[in-house]
């Protein structure tokens, strides 16, 4: 397995914000966390990334244990796209996307290197501004150049075969269609051989691009399988408090398809109710 | 505009050639780092000029073949052009102490105020901010009014140094201090830096007053004076306990740039690009305050200098700190040494503090800068 946690926990001071979380994410498969706002999602996805301290459990990146890993040789096969990232000198896009590439520059970078920056940038469709001023961008454009960065990190396959892809809410500001792209992307390096693990909201998304699902709450494993699996009426009102309809996917076949009716106990509510009952 | 533009379409265009072989060699790659950021070769250019410049103006004239000739006379080689002996007393025993020191402070305060805008990624950060400037002065201060009490008898040879010394000891004590009070969780925490600066700055300030109660007619003056900065007490004697320690931390900075670009994402986004943060900010606060300390214990307090060299810079030639750090140095070296010439011909046969010069023209681009800020 390339990503293997085992009773993984997390405390901050007093608290307890992970506790018993166990996953496995093999070469190719794309793992997506999913849970309601405070559940310990970003938490999971630091420890994953080596930004924080795990309080209990094993985990092993690529058969090795995380701290086994020296730090300049796990940049070059693991990346992290952050949920925000800020910038506040005037780098140019290309300029941030490069940034990516450090963990394989020695003294200054190639022609490869630039080549991968901008392959990096069209595949996020921003290969138009390139020349622009990071700081001048908008808050999905800046989200898109950093996903170039992340992904001209592990651009290319290492010699043997196993690279890591965190993404922490890759989605977030993004319109439809690059929500789309980004996680058609995810999957293209899953089948690579990366194994992706990414921190969404959006069910639908999850379902239709991830092999499979965790769903925390309060720092809890609620449920870990295939989106068939996972998401079900049930376990959706138990994490999120809320009543959904589940369905086949009219178009895509065995994924299942979440539609929101409303908050649990409300049998359903939104103009639809409401209009009812005048 | 245009003339910015075009430097930017150059650096752009510089890092496209392919390069083999010979190439590869430090040296070499130096060079041809020079040579292709136009910034760097027109900022190089005008700082030599700048340089001819201030050490051939003020109350004695020195022609530019006279300075050749004085200076490769020291060398044993004479040239055919006649001088007078006073204009080489002037050159060697004031004039050429006193630009290689401003070489060199200008040079250290802006890639001091480069380095803390990285550290803290805010485009406003100056060496005076962490309180290392304030810091050097309080000690300073206090070897002003209190140094002829206890360097008496066979220390008072020593008292030349005593003042460069004290500064020198104040800074480094003070960013020391920042950084162990920072550091006092585990890690480098920015805003700790910042209000541990700030603090300080105040108890620094709080010595200093305290002390100007203390002194007397005399010893006021000379506060006062160092206080607003000067390049005046350059002497060679003092530019060799300076200049090694504002050498020093080249060794600290090398390789540095690359590094402090990915730092600029974050500290958790640096350390997934396989950087030790850690330890590139301890050569970072080191390094600031090594050169901080040891060019405010000649010069006194020269402000704004740290705050507008990169900031110039950044404006022309881009963020990317590989260039940046360079002509930052060069720009300073430029700021600080016009500054200087400007402070002792504009009122000749005075001399107007160098701070007093540099805050003027410093104060309102801070300010122009605020307010641009909040336009965007």
């Amino acid at each position: 397995m390339a990503i293997s946690g085992e009773h993984l926990g997390a405390r901050a001071g007093s608290a307890e914000l992970l506790n018993g979380i166990s996953l496995n994410v093999g070469s190719g498969e794309v793992l997506s966390v999913i849970g309601p706002n405070g559940a310990g999602k970003t938490t999971l996805l630091k420890i994953l990334a080596g930004e924080r301290r795990r309080s209990a459990g094993k985990l092993r990146i690529g058969g090795r244990h995380i701290e086994d890993w020296e730090r300049s040789e796990i940049s070059k096969v693991r990346a992290v796209l952050p949920q925000n990232s800020s910038l506040s000198f005037p780098f140019k896009v290309r300029e941030v996307a490069m940034l990516g590439r450090g963990p394989h520059i020695r003294f200054s970078e190639t022609r490869r290197d630039r080549e991968i920056v901008g392959l990096a940038l069209e595949k996020v469709g921003i290969g138009r501004l390139s020349e622009r001023c990071f700081t001048t961008l908008s808050g999905g454009e800046r989200q898109r150049t950093q996903l170039a960065r992340v992904l001209a990190q592990i651009w290319e396959r290492p010699e043997n075969g196993e690279r890591f892809l965190l993404l922490d809410e890759p989605t977030e500001g993004l319109d439809i269609s690059h929500q789309h792209t980004v996680l058609e992307t995810a999957r293209e390096l899953a089948s690579e051989g990366t194994a992706v693990v990414a921190v969404l909201h959006d069910l639908n998304l999850a379902a239709q691009y991830c092999d499979k699902i965790l769903v925390l709450k309060e720092g809890k494993q609620v449920a870990l399988g295939s989106p068939k699996e996972v998401l079900r009426t049930g376990t959706i009102r138990d994490v999120y408090g809320i009543e959904a309809h589940i369905s086949a996917h009219p178009k895509l076949r065995d994924i299942p398809l979440v539609v929101p009716i409303g908050a649990a106990g409300s049998n359903g509510s939104g103009r639809a109710v409401s209009a009812g009952a005048r | 505009m245009y003339e910015a533009a075009r430097i930017r379409k150059n650096v752009n265009g510089a890092g496209g050639g392919t390069r083999r072989g010979l190439w590869r060699t430090a040296p070499a790659r130096v060079l041809a780092f020079t040579f292709a950021s136009p910034a760097i070769a027109i900022l190089a250019a005008a700082l030599i000029a700048l340089l001819i410049l201030a050490v051939g103006v003020g109350a004695v004239e020195i022609s530019v073949p006279q300075i050749f000739a004085i200076l490769a006379s020291k060398a044993g080689i004479t040239l055919p052009f006649a001088y007078e002996a006073q204009q080489e007393s002037v050159l060697m025993a004031i004039r050429l102490p006193r630009v290689i020191l401003g070489l060199f402070v200008g040079a250290g305060l802006a890639v001091s105020g480069a380095l803390l805008q990285g550290l803290f990624r805010n485009p406003l950060a100056d060496p005076g901010l962490l309180g290392v400037s304030s810091g050097a002065a309080f000690f300073a201060v206090l070897a002003i009014v209190l140094g002829d009490r206890f360097l008496q008898g066979a220390f008072a040879a020593y008292s030349s140094f005593g003042l460069p010394l004290a500064a020198f000891v104040g800074g480094t004590l003070t960013i020391a201090c920042v950084y162990l009070i920072a550091k006092r969780h585990g890690s480098l925490d920015t805003a700790t830096i910042l209000l541990a600066g700030i603090a300080i700055n105040a108890l620094a300030s709080a010595g200093i007053g305290l002390l100007i109660f203390a002194a007397d007619d005399a010893q006021l003056r000379t506060i006062t004076f160092w206080n607003l900065g000067s390049l005046a007490g350059a002497t060679w004697q003092s530019l060799l306990v300076a200049v090694p320690l504002m050498v020093l931390p080249l060794f600290l900075l090398r390789n540095i740039g690359r590094q402090m670009n990915a730092l600029m994402l974050g500290d958790a986004e640096a350390e997934h690009l396989g950087i030790d943060t850690e330890r590139l900010k301890r050569r970072m606060v080191l390094a600031v305050g090594l050169v901080v300390g040891a060019g405010v214990s000649i010069t006194g307090i020269v402000g704004f200098v740290g705050l507008v060299a990169p900031h110039l810079i950044r404006l022309t030639a881009g963020a990317d700190h590989r260039t940046l750090l360079p002509a930052s140095a060069l720009l300073g070296s430029a700021l600080l040494i016009g500054a200087d010439l400007l402070g002792r011909t504009a009122v000749a046969p005075a001399e107007l503090p160098i701070g007093v010069i540099t805050a003027a023209i410093g104060a309102p681009f801070f300010l122009w800068l605020l307010l641009r800020k909040r336009r965007a």
